[in-house]
């Protein structure tokens, strides 16, 4: 196994500096190395100009109704208004709460549609389900950690030797819960958030907006 | 009432189905995103905990909340951007939280959000010329993945910048179709 020499940028698309989407990001800056940078943090440009000289970018992000967040989008669209893509690989990691991959998955299918139109090789991503439950706590605390440990890895060390990574390695990783576990997260999450509003004297079926 | 989110930048798909909505005598407001100063969430999760239904930024967004937290059935018109919607869109898509239940429900076996009055339906138009069918699946299925998300009714149409009036009726068809 040849060490791959490539420049590596890994760039946090999570307004949150301590969040999930960033433990990941050094979780594979343990192994790769290379420069985080945190896209919520300065001007775009700031992030462009990095972007242009990396051989390896790797985005992670939080999903936010179904993709990334709307700043990520924006980069894109400067992006591929400057010149960059060649002889670029692109990776992309998206964390959501919903414990399912299909809910975030329209995140990296973009990313991908972005490195097609901008010439960058796409080299694959890592969707994680139930990411947002860590709140940026190791990801040996996942609920799926036996699975999605090793494939997280597995996903890292793609990165190291500048491979493609495959869907199949964050597919398998991850089993829905039960129904019977759907059940008791859809009733104890609900339970938690009106007694949490209940508190303040409010209750979730409360219109907005929701005067005190 | 529909309401009308447009990101106008590169289309004008959306100033023509509010006008042809409108013809038809239907209750509608158009909503021009591209003049609007909206800024993009935070992520802080405090509209759904210690100031429940009320975001901490104050802008252009209390307008299109208080309007959509109203209506029957709201769309976003926005151009198609790598195989979802504009930055300027998706901004203010991300700032409905405060209208949603912040409750979990299970529907087909999964866990979903829902929004407040649980029957508003969602449109999505994307308008992109030559959009290439992989890029039209991708919208189509973030689409449904909102729909499921938010636990409402809704579908999503890729059209053309200078679509045939034929469409056009198509669409608002559907629109007035799924209100009745």
């Amino acid at each position: 196994m040849t060490k791959n020499k490539e420049s590596l940028l890994l760039i946090n698309a999570s307004p949150r500096l301590k969040g999930t989407s960033v433990m990941l990001l050094h979780r594979i800056q343990r192994v790769t190395g290379g420069e985080l940078v945190h896209l919520y943090q300065g001007e775009i440009t700031a992030v462009l100009e990095k972007m242009k000289s990396a051989e390896k970018i790797v985005i992670s992000g939080p999903c936010y109704v179904n993709s990334y967040p709307s700043r990520v989008v924006h980069l894109l669209e400067e992006a591929k208004q400057s010149e960059m893509g060649e002889n670029q690989k692109l990776y992309g990691v998206i964390n959501g709460g919903m414990p399912y991959v299909h809910t975030h998955k329209s995140g990296i299918d973009s990313l991908e549609l972005f490195a097609e139109q901008c010439g960058f090789t796409w080299m694959g991503g890592f969707v994680l389900g139930g990411g947002a439950m860590l709140d940026g706590r190791a990801l040996e605390k996942h609920l799926s950690s036996k699975k999605v440990v090793p494939a997280f890895d597995a996903f890292t060390q793609h990165i190291l030797e500048g491979e493609p990574s495959p869907d199949v390695l964050y597919t398998q990783a991850q089993t829905p819960p039960g129904i019977v576990m759907t059940h008791v997260f859809a009733r104890l999450l609900s339970f938690l958030v009106t007694r949490k509003l209940k508190k303040q004297g409010l209750h979730p079926s409360d219109k907005y907006p929701c005067v005190r | 009432m529909i309401v009308f989110l447009s990101d106008g930048r590169e289309q004008e798909v959306g100033q023509r189905l509010y006008e042809e909505v409108t013809t038809r005598g239907v209750d509608a407001r158009y909503i021009s995103l591209e003049d609007k100063d909206i800024r993009p969430c935070l992520g802080c999760s405090s509209c759904s905990g210690s100031t429940f239904r009320r975001c901490v930024q104050k802008d252009g967004m209390e307008d299109v909340l208080h309007s959509v937290a109203d209506c029957d059935a709201w769309l976003i018109i926005t151009p198609v951007h790598f195989g979802g919607l504009s930055s300027t869109a998706k901004c203010v898509q991300e700032r409905m939280v405060p209208l949603g239940d912040p409750r979990y429900y299970v529907r087909k076996g999964e866990l979903v959000k829902g929004m407040g009055k649980g029957s508003q339906a969602f449109y999505l138009v994307g308008v992109k010329d030559h959009c290439s069918q992989k890029e039209k699946e991708v919208f189509h299925s973030l689409h449904r993945e909102n729909v499921r998300i938010m636990n409402c009714p809704g579908q999503a149409f890729v059209v053309e910048k200078q679509p045939e009036e034929e469409t056009i009726r198509k669409i608002v068809e559907v629109l007035l179709h799924d209100e009745k």
